[in-house]
């Protein structure tokens, strides 16, 4: 029963984490936009997501803390950083997969962080992470309203 | 969590932007430190900065995990030579040299940095404000 009430809101967690994540990658790109060599990353968003999505798929109990292995001989994965271990679904964590951002003109010394382009989508993800927390904050009403019929 | 590492990294931002903000005081503070020989003159000083790099997953790209100024340079530049025979500090021929400091570029230096340092406070304000919503979940 716990189970299905954290089951819905595994989801809204999964974006919420990833939007942390990007928020904190977009952050790297915009304090580094005086530095020499330093190429501007991001990541894929939706596949990120996707990802986070089928590892929760494949492993149904996710949520109760003694079931975080990865199928029946993994190993737990208790931080980002953790390699799949023996496992049968070994997908990405939270860590989702950087990659260099394309089709910029890097400057002089060799930079490719657009700060307008990185601000833009500093302030998207920014909102993008309070929908993200009202989402969460309506679910959790809903389950509040629904745990409080018949009183 | 993530949203404390932004703090950490657009601090250390700032923090290299104001040393970058310092050399550019320095730097227009002595447009005229007069010397009388050329190899003491005042030579412009400049930052460069370095990212320390995330420790990238194979087949990953690094992300920043902090900005530190790597070193200070002493630009290498010929200094200017006046001839000012009445000045104190004039060598015999009558020559005092002065920094070859180039006052509009220093300025627009300042104006980049400190619009870089405006642009990570901002990122620190957001970052501060996400967290705060997030403690505030399931609150209402």
């Amino acid at each position: 029963m716990l189970n299905k009430i954290t089951d819905s809101l595994q989801f809204s967690n999964d974006t919420l984490q990833l939007r942390a994540r990007r928020q904190e990658v977009l952050t790297s790109n915009i304090a580094n936009v005086d530095t020499p060599n330093y190429k501007a990353v991001d990541f894929d968003f939706k596949s990120a997501l996707a990802n986070l999505g089928n590892k929760a798929a494949g492993n149904p109990s996710v949520n109760s803390s003694l079931n975080t292995s990865n199928g029946p001989t993994g190993l737990m994965q208790t931080h980002a950083g953790h390699i799949a271990g023996g496992g049968s679904t070994g997908k990405m964590s939270t860590a989702a997969m950087l990659e260099f951002r394309r089709n910029v003109n890097p400057a002089m010394d060799n930079n490719t962080v657009d700060i307008e382009k990185e601000r833009a989508a500093f302030a998207e993800n920014a909102v993008k992470y309070e929908a993200a927390i009202r989402s969460i904050n309506g679910k959790i009403s809903t389950l509040k309203s629904a745990m409080g019929q018949g009183q | 969590m993530s949203l404390f590492n932004s703090f950490k990294l657009a601090g250390s931002a700032m923090q290299a932007q104001t040393q970058r903000l310092n050399t550019v005081a320095s730097n227009l503070a002595n447009v005229e430190t007069a010397a009388s020989k050329a190899e003491d003159v005042y030579k412009p000083r400049k930052v460069i900065f370095e990212a320390a790099l995330d420790k990238a997953k194979p087949g990953s790209a690094a992300m920043a995990n902090s900005v530190e100024v790597k070193k200070v340079i002493a630009e290498d530049v010929e200094p200017r030579k006046l001839y000012d025979p009445k000045h104190p500090m004039a060598d015999e021929q009558g020559y005092v040299y002065m920094p070859n400091v180039s006052a509009v570029e220093e300025m627009v230096d300042m104006m980049a940095a400190s619009r870089s340092y405006q642009s990570n406070a901002e990122v620190m304000n957001t970052a501060k404000s996400l967290m705060l919503k997030t403690l505030s979940i399931g609150q209402n």
